[in-house]
């Protein structure tokens, strides 16, 4: 799988990745001698990233971690890439002064600790050879001013028990739409009209990447969903209570690119 | 993406050597970050990073490194270029307690620098006398209450730069066009009303207030109201705001260039009133007998210096006491009588450093202090561990005069 993002500091390197979900401050935050965080707001608290494919959320603290992180390179310490969400001066400073490949507009969240990645920063895209993207599908159909949402059952492959839209895996070719169709049907039995189309949202599971493409449909006054075997309950909410439940990823984010949230 | 010249093309893929092709990555990177359309030449740039003490053996070996491939390639900055202080007094370092390790090190960067043909300021003031921005010039400074100042009391356009961006603008002569290069970003974002003039000590705490209390409400360019602040409350106001927050501009009403335009829509107004600065003085003042009186953070200025002397002349220094006045090369040259009334009375002024930026540590637990940037960074664990007195400039003189209480 490749993740497209912005190239901050040009340059190639493959490493096992190293994730932080929050923000890290290469002074005081870093131990440039051995290369290992030590600052106990961060996750990796204790871990080293030299050597390693470092991806964080974004950069933080005094700028002259520019420093530190030029310091880092020049004693082999240093990360041999850097992945921001979103990157900032100290970070970004640093990493181009040190010719540390760097590239942010990645979501971290699709990569796990370990993986095995290759970062090409003159393309700007970061390469996970070990994980596949499958496409599916994940409608969100409406009834006046509700939406519908199923929980999924105990019997189904993944992700037991949380809520979801109407969903499913394309296979082959087929249309998505068609796929989406398909689905309202076997798993509502109701009769819908696909009326909205969202952007793809990615979504880490094991060694896949899942490519949801967000369907909104809608049905008539009064029609009730009538559930398979998949899910054990369903409910129409308003939009914005989909922060209340405790949803499969991402869910929310399928209700934002559809303009409904 | 940002739309280069075909000049500013060739210099970043390497046209005019290494160091402008690395200076111009960093600039271009930041402009892409930051949304930048094109870059703007910049007409001065004033350089972070100089003290030992900040930026360690990681930024001594950084600004080796270029300055050495500078120098191979035959290059030098192409805008005037003045420094931040150093982490001691290039000629006193010793009566400062300043170590020999320490002093070699220092002298390692100020060469490197220099030898980029950066001018030998060493002061956080750049603005009296050495590097003055006139009323709309585009400049790319670091230190952050110059920043405030050339912004707000000068009408100058900086981003806060950090040590390699400003750095990298002195190679290049250029920045990227963002932030408070551009009007809409200068405007204000919250009024802040005051129903009394605050003493000259007050601006300081003020500043020190506002800059944490501003920027968690996320509001970045604060327009005063009800005050009429002179030049040197003005450069302590900024320079606290700048420390315990990321303000980088701020307007007074009827007073600073920018005010007339400042605020377009109706915003949110903020009271402060007598009692809110003198209980927030209680957070600052940490209350201990002060060993070392020191002034000058930003350095003093000319009118700050000569009220010293003035306090001090034919008066004696308490032998348990240390006063530390810090001022720029340029503002010491322009004083000679009041430097020696200073020096007479037993007190040292330093050029080229300040207190929080040299290691008082060694040497000092406890500093008196008037300024809301140093009782800001002072008493920091990692940096200066100082137990903090804050007072007004004229009782913590007369704290180091014999006889006085």
């Amino acid at each position: 799988m490749k993740l497209y993002g912005r190239t901050i500091s040009k340059g190639n390197a493959e490493g096992d990745v190293i994730i932080e979900p929050g923000a890290v401050s290469f002074l005081g935050g870093v131990d440039p001698k051995e290369g290992i965080v030590v600052d106990s707001a961060n996750q990796v608290s204790g871990q080293s990233i030299a050597g390693k494919v470092f991806a964080f959320s974004t950069g933080k603290g005094s700028t002259v971690g520019s420093y530190v992180i030029y310091r880092m390179k020049k004693s082999g310490t240093a990360p041999a890439a850097i992945i921001n969400e979103r990157a900032e001066t100290i970070v970004a400073s640093g990493a181009i002064i040190s010719e540390i490949p760097m590239i942010d507009g990645i979501d971290i969240s699709l990569m796990r600790n370990c993986d095995r990645v290759v970062v090409d920063a003159d393309e700007g895209y970061v390469e996970i050879p070990g994980v596949s993207v499958k496409d599916a599908i994940t409608v969100i159909v409406r009834r006046k001013e509700k939406v519908l949402i199923l929980k999924r059952s105990q019997s189904v492959g993944s992700c037991k028990g949380r809520w979801a839209g109407v969903s499913g895996h394309v296979e082959g070719d087929e249309p998505m739409e068609d796929r989406a169709m398909k689905e309202i049907r076997e798993e509502t039995g109701m009769k819908a009209r696909i009326i909205g189309k969202g952007e793809p949202i990615l979504a880490r599971d094991r060694a896949l990447v899942w490519k949801i493409h967000p369907f909104l449909a809608e049905v008539d006054d009064g029609t009730e969903p009538e559930i398979d075997w998949e899910h054990s309950k369903y409910r129409w909410i308003e939009p914005e209570e989909v922060y209340d439940y405790n949803t499969v990823p991402k869910l929310d984010r399928v209700f934002e690119n559809l303009g409904i949230l | 993406m940002m739309q280069l010249t075909e000049k500013q093309k060739g210099m970043l893929k390497g046209k005019e050597g290494e160091a402008v092709k690395k200076a111009m990555e960093l600039i271009t990177a930041l402009g892409d970050i930051y949304g930048a359309e094109r870059l703007i030449p910049v007409s001065s740039v004033q350089v972070s990073g100089v003290s030992y003490k900040t930026i360690g053996d990681a930024g001594l070996e950084f600004i080796e490194d270029y300055a050495r491939i500078m120098k191979e390639e035959g290059i030098e900055v192409r805008v005037k270029t003045t420094m931040n202080p150093a982490g001691m007094d290039l000629e006193k370092w010793e009566k400062m307690g300043v170590p020999p390790e320490f002093a070699k090190k220092q002298m390692r960067i100020f060469e490197a620098y220099t030898s980029m043909g950066i001018e030998p300021s060493l002061t956080c003031t750049p603005y009296y006398f050495v590097n003055v921005p006139k009323f709309g010039e585009h400049i790319a400074w670091a230190e952050s209450s110059a920043v405030s100042y050339a912004n707000s009391v000068m009408g100058a356009r900086t981003n806060r730069e950090g040590g390699p961006s400003a750095l990298a603008s002195a190679i290049t002569g250029l920045t990227a066009e963002y932030g408070l290069h551009l009007d809409e970003n200068r405007k204000a974002d919250v009024i802040v009303e005051l129903d009394f003039e605050p003493e000259p000590y007050l601006y300081a705490v003020l500043g020190n207030h506002l800059g944490s209390t501003l920027t968690r409400m996320g509001k970045k360019v604060p327009y005063f109201r009800g005050i009429k602040p002179e030049l040197d409350s003005m450069k302590a106001l900024g320079a606290a705001m700048a420390a315990t927050g990321s303000i980088a501009l701020y307007h007074v009403e009827n007073i600073t260039p920018e005010w007339k335009n400042a605020v377009d829509d109706e915003l949110e107004v903020m009271h402060i009133g007598r009692t809110e600065l003198t209980e927030h003085i209680k957070g600052m003042d940490m209350g201990c007998e002060p060993e070392l009186i020191a002034i000058g953070c930003p350095h003093a200025s000319e009118s700050e210096l000569k009220r010293i002397a003035e306090l001090v002349d034919g008066r004696k220094k308490r032998p348990d006491k240390e006063l530390w006045v810090s001022i720029s090369r340029a503002v010491a040259e322009r004083n000679p009588d009041a430097v020696e009334t200073i020096e007479r009375f037993g007190g040292l002024v330093l050029r080229d450093t300040c207190m929080v930026v040299s290691p008082i540590e060694n040497r000092f637990k406890s500093t008196g202090v008037n300024s809301g940037k140093a009782a800001y960074y002072l008493p920091k664990e990692s940096f200066c561990r100082q137990c903090i007195r804050f007072r007004p400039l004229e009782e913590l003189v007369m704290m180091a005069v014999e006889g006085e209480k």
